[in-house]
């Protein structure tokens, strides 16, 4: 690789080695100290496919709520749909917005070789679609429609 | 400082396919929502809103399928292992996603079926 090049032939010699990183407890933004590296592309490769998962389980959920909400017969309770529909809507806007965050934090640990950030997302998913499927049953069973 | 790695000897092997595919599976998940918008318009009204709603999801699908396949060409160029995704490549899909989401929050809160 051309970066070899960079072996510095002439330190300035006012400017000696710097000191080695008090270390500033509070910021997180003022301890850089592991040095850039570029990712393996295999692992960017992984993140890009867990972004792309993500806006994928973000559009089953929308589509999920527009079926719901717009093709379902009616709930013999007023909202009922809506009560379905709309928080898989919101979910799925959720996801979407943190979607991008976590895979950027994801690709600047992978760059300052720092351990992966958590993300809060499968929790979230998990109690939504908990929640939504209780109400639905419940929905189902006692306000089931006069279709029958 | 490459810690011992030779980008140009990385084969990205099967993980830039797999990353393909997942473009287009993304892209025939807005297609698929799209369709399910563009249905609805037929039974329901107010059919300019869904009809405008439906048509711009199968448009964004579209468009990613498109990012997709950009994105394959640009993996698959040869000699440079590293063309991976950068924030403008994956941001629009993102904000694509949540304003389909919004419109269809709103499509469900002002015009249930």
């Amino acid at each position: 690789m051309g970066q070899d090049a960079q072996v510095s032939d002439d330190p300035p010699p006012s400017q000696p080695a710097p000191p080695p990183a008090e270390p500033a407890p509070s910021k997180p933004e003022a301890v850089p100290e592991p040095e850039e590296i570029e990712p393996d592309p295999r692992f960017s490769y992984a993140n890009e496919r867990t972004f792309l998962a993500w806006i994928r389980t973000a559009l089953g959920l929308i589509t999920a709520g527009l079926v719901v909400t717009q093709l379902f017969p009616k709930f013999d309770v007023p909202g009922g749909r809506r009560l379905i529909g709309l928080p898989l809507i919101a979910l799925g806007v959720l996801i979407a917005v943190f979607s991008f965050g976590n895979w950027r934090r994801n690709e600047d640990a992978m760059r300052f070789q720092r351990p992966l950030p958590k993300s809060f997302l499968p929790r979230i998913v998990a109690v939504v679609v908990s929640v939504v499927a209780v109400v639905g049953l419940v929905l189902v069973l006692f306000a089931g429609g006069s279709g029958k | 400082m490459t810690t011992g790695r030779d980008p140009e000897g990385i084969d990205p092997g099967l993980a830039s396919e797999r990353t393909d595919l997942a473009w287009n599976r993304s892209g025939l998940s807005l297609i698929a929502c799209g369709v399910v918008v563009a249905k609805g318009l037929a039974v329901s009204e107010p059919v300019r809103a869904r009809a405008a709603v439906g048509v711009t999801i199968l448009v964004l699908g579209g468009l990613t399928w498109a990012l997709g396949a950009w994105q394959a060409r640009r993996r698959s160029r040869p000699g440079l292992a590293r063309h991976t995704a950068r924030p403008i490549d994956l941001l629009p899909v993102a904000v694509g996603t949540a304003a389909v989401g919004v419109a269809a929050f709103a499509l469900g809160l002002f015009f249930p079926a």
